[in-house]
């Protein structure tokens, strides 16, 4: 009775070059981001990784992500909005620096505050990826990979190492570039959770300094 | 991977588990116990700094565990990559007790087998409980933080390095060993930074091997 699990973030899309909040606002693949969709599926070609399903949030930038992988190694994908992006609430679609000169900085927010006004907190983003994580493991013991976003991946990552979001953002980052992933093993009989890798890839396009902005890893 | 410089005010900080040893080698819990590294545990080793060569990644200062499977791991890199060594036993592994350099077989033959194991408890009747572990973790994570920020590597082992993971993320140890497990193939490596103005971690990748990609290895 043994899961694997590899969340993945989605390739490189036009709200990501241009430097948007996306939040749940839709934005296509850029042609580079194809092309790291593709040029990871022909890497988990050579290297014999394969998956039972896919699980894709329905946004676009996911979306397309999934069904390049899905086509390259012929794996039935399902969508379920568990798995969208936070709700940036009246962020999305402002430019990083714009947020910085709209929005005064606060001297300190907690975790139950609503981003941009209307969107969710960051208790509700990870109550969100709980409920997510655990529908997957609801299935049968299987190879799952999810195709979602940064903001929900690393609150799904924090459900599967048992720690809460903290106020002023003052708990960890795990970076996501575009089509980074993370592989764990969830042993049912143990209940035990064991992290396999994150970024075990070569990644020769990629700025790991984008990673200290923590917006751009939403 | 692109090389950089270290952004000021920023530490860099590089996690890496031991090539094999002799010990691996023959499946024995080696705790504090001193085995050199085997023929394949220097070609991992080597492997992995002919990649960092081409990535022209340096580190301002290694420190290495003082036990030799670890030393010998330090000492190439450290010369290959021509960075200063210091030897730290604040970063050796596990005191695992009377299971010091015993085979899975010999410990069920000569310990008793616990159903319950409290964090507090000493393994293997005379070594460090968990809690000690996480303990020493912590001040390891101390020790480095009083140095100023740079770029660090660490050479250890791996359940030194699971409680260093606990002690940034804000996990604590659980009974009967329960609770996320990193993995860490030998010679891999996890990738850390940490900002101090905001007291941010950000994992950068962990258990990451692809200079010596695994042939069923644990």
């Amino acid at each position: 009775m043994t899961y694997f699990v590899t969340l993945l973030r989605h390739g490189e899309s036009e709200g990501n070059s241009s430097g948007v909040i996306q939040g749940q606002s839709d934005y296509p693949l850029t042609s580079k981001g194809t092309e790291q969709a593709r040029k990871l599926t022909s890497f988990w070609k050579i290297e014999g990784t394969t998956f039972d399903l896919i699980i894709s949030s329905p946004l676009l930038r996911a979306s397309r992500t999934a069904e390049i992988i899905s086509a390259g190694l012929k794996v039935p994908i399902e969508y379920d909005p568990a798995w969208k992006e936070r709700n940036f609430g009246q962020l999305q679609g402002m430019q990083l620096d714009e947020v910085h000169q709209r929005i005064p900085p606060v001297d300190f927010f907690h975790p139950y505050e609503k981003i941009g006004g209307d969107g969710e907190s960051q208790l509700e983003l990870y109550t969100r990826a709980s409920r997510a994580l655990q529908d997957v493991l609801r299935l049968p013991a299987g190879s799952y990979l999810i195709v979602s976003h940064g903001g929900i991946l690393n609150k799904a990552f924090y459900v599967i190492m048992g720690i809460t979001p903290q106020g002023h953002y003052n708990s960890p980052i795990f970076q996501f570039g575009n089509t980074g992933y993370a592989q764990f093993r969830y042993s049912a009989s143990s209940r035990q959770w064991a992290v396999l890798n994150f970024n075990n890839q070569l990644k020769p396009d990629q700025d790991q300094d984008e990673g200290l902005n923590s917006w751009k890893n939403d | 991977m692109v090389n950089h410089t270290p952004t000021p005010d920023i530490y860099w900080i590089t996690l890496l588990r031991h090539g094999e040893s002799q010990g691996n080698f023959e499946g024995r819990h080696q705790g504090q116990a001193d085995f050199p590294l085997t023929e394949l545990g220097r070609q991992q080793t080597k492997a992995l700094a002919d990649r960092w060569k081409t990535e022209k990644k340096s580190f301002d200062l290694v420190i290495s565990s003082p036990l030799v499977r670890a030393h010998e791991t330090a000492v190439m890199i450290s010369t290959e990559l021509y960075a200063p060594l210091e030897l730290d036993p604040l970063w050796m592994e596990r005191d695992n007790g009377l299971m010091a350099g015993l085979s899975e077989e010999e410990v069920r033959e000569t310990l008793p087998q616990l159903d319950f194991i409290h964090p507090y408890q000493p393994v293997g009747q005379t070594g460090e409980s968990q809690w000690e572990l996480f303990l020493r973790a912590g001040r390891a994570v101390q020790s480095l933080l009083d140095r100023p920020p740079a770029s660090y590597l660490i050479v250890s082992h791996g359940g030194l390095l699971n409680m260093f993971f606990y002690a940034i993320l804000g996990i604590a140890p659980q009974p009967n060993f329960h609770g996320p497990r990193f993995r860490f193939n030998n010679t891999a490596f996890s990738t850390l930074h940490y900002n101090p103005a905001s007291h941010r971690w950000y994992v950068i990748s962990v258990n990451d091997h692809f200079h010596w990609q695994p042939e069923g290895d644990e």
